[in-house]
């Protein structure tokens, strides 16, 4: 079975993407990138070439190099449209026998949808190299104010290509599925697309299981590009001003500029400062020249506001052509690379008073909407398994209240985990295992599912004791818990249904919470880590003290058991860089007491020549690599209540 | 007592639930070894951009080398700086990135981008005339064509 692929075709660039795993992705070309530029040429040994490789050599061949087909696709010669541009394409028209536009390429005239034709076929051939099958099949986005002769000319264009031409869809529809809005029933929607070279601003409206187009604004020569050129020539006034050298008229230097420009508007996206740094941009007679100059976020505003507030006129007129106001638009989509200026997107959201969607790269959101209506077109796999994930994390009330998740939230079930916990305290006969769903970090903030005991552990020093817990949720949500001793192989467990039967409403609540919560909950979580460290740490320095039994002279014992006294009397307090410092002091002590008797054993052992460097590293690797006197995480769980 | 259609139905439901666990089985066997091709895409992504964006800086170390004033030509110090530049290309090579050759070449926009025409007696029509910016490969694929100017 072939693939069915979604291709934005758009004036300047192209994309292309397809749906894998229920998820739409974008496809690279033969060159690597995520975008072709749509533009293709016939060079003088009638080679043809598309994309990147024909825009490239457009400068040497211009008369030969079609750029932006889609203004012309589907015109006829007498358009206003065409006329216009006309004058500022460098290639040949001419009125056809039927009245259509043709275009000079090579030694014939041909229709714009030829031209269109092979840069789909570029596609179709990068598509199937990508994707090791053929691909025969295809959904094409136009612009909304595409007439029935643009759609017909650009579903032609398909067949040329070989590829079957499945569906033709407008692109802000692409979009709005892309954000998954076709299921917002009785919404309005506003598609915001400022791209490279046109502004198009579409209202949408979803009726039953279908997108509407309302109205349709926009213009055809606003566009990115003009940003750009607008920070160029404000390079290079003000170089003029200082060195009072004009850079226009050096190739290099403006190549050089572009670049720069293009990085600087990227930049101001994130940043509100930019330098734009050019060393030796030019040389003269008295030496080499450097650019240096910032750009601020406020500057660059300044400089494109006409191009702005010209969309933001244009997005009015539109909402009075629809008779619709601001208000009443549900969701406002933001498409095209242009978007991603923070300008923009506050102008926008002042217009519309809400948040636009523009999590997707805003400029592959429409060919992978074209993806998702290909995979609903090709969704003839039937889809007997339906996979659910958990809703929430699932875990457990682990030493000091702290909850260990044990399978996180998002979670394709049917799917199954197992940790290994031990005993918080000496001679602890039981745990209890404490079952808990949610987001917090601290175990009373998150629901419990249910709680059981495993006893009969025999007795045993803290910490040493294995409980091997395994979490286990079927296919049908049913949550099995249980806990063996890996002793004696004694083992208890606990069935939970309906773990995944909780509202949605409860779920978001919950989920909100944990956000809202995330920064005190994790300043508790990390006290209590730091007093069970403290806990773990006298435990074990007691223990290492007792083992080495005479080994440790009195003045150091005595100064370990002071350290000692002083951490078990801030320990229960809240200040944690009291016990932090304490837990330090302790920790350098006790490894004092592993050094000791380290050389006590290699005064016995070591040759006598041996470098004292070489005994003193090794001392320390033996100190650090001494378990007993390391904290250990804290995965203990809480001990046995006495009953 | 079971009915054959029974049997038959539950033969089919077999069968559909066997084809769909096959199916899952495989598709997780691809997704593993896509997964491994796209880590190693990724890898080679981030080595990409991080030489796209080292080229300017690149770009003006070469600038900066072919600037040197006559005056401090054999000047230890700037005999130094010219050390470190051609230590960058030294870098750039070690992960696969060489410049384009471009010198007498025919102009080839596979790896060229032309910026304009210029006339000159000495190189002969369609023939790279002039390097404006040099371009860099990196492996087969083009990191940034060499931008050029074209002998008419």
């Amino acid at each position: 079975m072939s693939k069915i692929i979604g291709i934005d075709l758009g004036t300047t660039n192209s994309a292309f993407a397809h749906v894998e795993g229920g998820q739409p992705t974008i496809l690279e070309n033969s060159e690597g990138n995520r975008t072709t530029p749509s533009v293709v040429a016939i060079n003088k040994a009638g080679e043809r070439l598309a994309g990147v490789v024909a825009k490239r050599q457009a400068v040497v061949n211009p008369a030969h190099t079609i750029f932006s087909a889609k203004r012309l696709v589907g015109r006829r010669f007498n358009d206003e449209v065409v006329r216009k541009d006309k004058d500022l394409l460098p290639y040949e028209l001419k009125e056809g026998s039927d009245g259509a536009v043709e275009i000079k390429f090579g030694d014939e005239y041909v229709r714009p949808a030829a031209i269109s034709a092979m840069v789909l076929q570029k596609i179709k051939a990068d598509a199937e190299a990508k994707l090791g099958t053929e691909v025969t099949e295809a959904v094409i986005t136009v612009p909304a104010y595409f007439d029935d002769a643009q759609r017909q000319a650009t579903k032609d264009a398909g067949e040329i290509a070989g590829l079957k031409v499945r569906r033709i869809i407008n692109e802000p529809t692409a979009a709005a599925l892309a954000y998954g809005l076709n299921k917002k029933k009785d919404e309005k929607i506003v598609v915001y697309d400022f791209g490279g070279g046109t502004f198009d601003i579409s209202i949408l409206e979803v009726a039953d299981d279908t997108i509407e187009v309302v109205a349709t604004h926009g213009d055809t020569h606003l566009g990115g590009d003009d940003f750009d050129q607008r920070i160029i020539d404000w390079i290079v006034k003000e170089f003029k001003s200082a060195e009072g050298l004009d850079l226009s008229q050096d190739q290099m230097a403006l190549q050089r500029l572009k670049e720069a420009a293009e990085k600087a508007k990227h930049e101001l996206s994130t940043s509100t400062t930019t330098e734009i740094n050019q060393p030796f941009i030019t040389t003269t007679e008295s030496g080499p020249k450097h650019l240096v100059l910032t750009l601020t976020r406020a500057q660059l505003e300044e400089l494109v506001h006409e191009y702005i507030d010209r969309s933001i006129k244009l997005t009015k007129e539109a909402l009075a052509e629809a008779k619709v106001s601001a208000d009443d638009i549900d969701q406002v989509v933001m498409v095209g690379g242009q978007t991603r200026m923070p300008k923009i997107v506050e102008q926008v959201k002042q217009l519309f008073n809400k948040e636009p969607h523009q999590g997707i790269n805003p400029d592959e959101v429409v060919a992978t909407g074209a993806a998702i209506q290909a995979g609903i077109l090709q969704g003839d796999v039937k889809d007997i398994l339906l996979l659910d994930v958990t809703p929430l994390t699932l875990g457990l009330e682990t030493l000091g209240g702290i909850r260990t998740s044990l399978i996180d939230k998002n979670t394709t079930v049917p799917t199954k985990k197992s940790q290994v916990f031990s005993t918080a305290a000496d001679n602890q006969p039981q745990v209890e295992i404490h079952v808990l769903q949610g987001e917090r970090e601290m175990s009373a903030d998150n629901k419990s599912l249910g709680r059981f005991v495993l006893d009969g552990l025999p007795p045993a020093p803290r910490g040493v004791p294995q409980v091997e817990v395994t979490f286990d949720i079927d296919a049908n949500g049913i949550l099995n818990v249980s806990a063996k001793d890996k002793a004696t192989g004694k083992e208890q467990s606990i069935k939970i249904e309906g773990s995944s039967g909780i509202s949605s409403e409860e779920i978001e609540r919950m989920k909100a919470d944990a956000a809202k919560h995330a920064a005190e909950d994790k300043q508790k979580k990390s006290a209590i880590e730091t007093k069970n460290q403290a806990d773990q740490l006298i435990f074990g320095t007691e223990k290492t003290l007792k083992d080495a039994g005479d080994k440790v002279d009195a003045v150091t014992r005595k100064d370990i058991e002071a350290k000692i006294k002083k951490l078990k009397e801030v320990k229960d307090q809240d200040n944690l860089e009291d016990i932090k410092k304490a837990a330090a002091d302790l920790s350098a002590a006790a490894q004092k007491v592993g050094e000791k008797m380290y050389q006590q054993a290699n005064q016995k052992t070591a040759s006598p020549d041996a470098p004292p460097k070489e005994a003193k590293s090794k001392s320390e690797d033996v100190v650090e690599g001494t378990a007993e006197v390391k904290p250990q995480p804290a995965k203990e769980t809480e001990p046995a209540k006495e009953k | 007592m079971i009915h054959s259609t029974q049997i038959h139905s539950s033969n089919q439901k077999l069968l559909e639930y066997l084809a769909g666990w096959q199916r899952a089985r495989a598709e997780l066997d691809n997704y593993k070894k896509r997964q491994y091709e796209t880590e190693q895409i990724a890898r080679r992504q981030l080595i990409q951009e991080i030489a796209q964006s080292l080229l300017s800086l690149v770009d003006n170390f070469h600038v900066m080398t072919e600037h040197v004033p006559p005056a401090l030509k054999d000047d230890d110090w700037t005999k130094g700086v010219l050390h470190i530049a051609r230590q960058m290309d030294q870098i750039l090579a070690e992960y696969g990135i060489t410049r384009i050759e471009t010198a007498g070449l025919k102009f080839d926009p596979s790896i060229h981008e032309a910026i304009g025409y210029v006339s000159k007696k000495t190189v002969t029509h369609g023939m790279v005339a002039e390097i404006v910016l040099p371009g860099y490969m990196i492996g087969d694929q083009v990191l940034r064509p060499a931008k050029v100017k074209v002998a008419q």
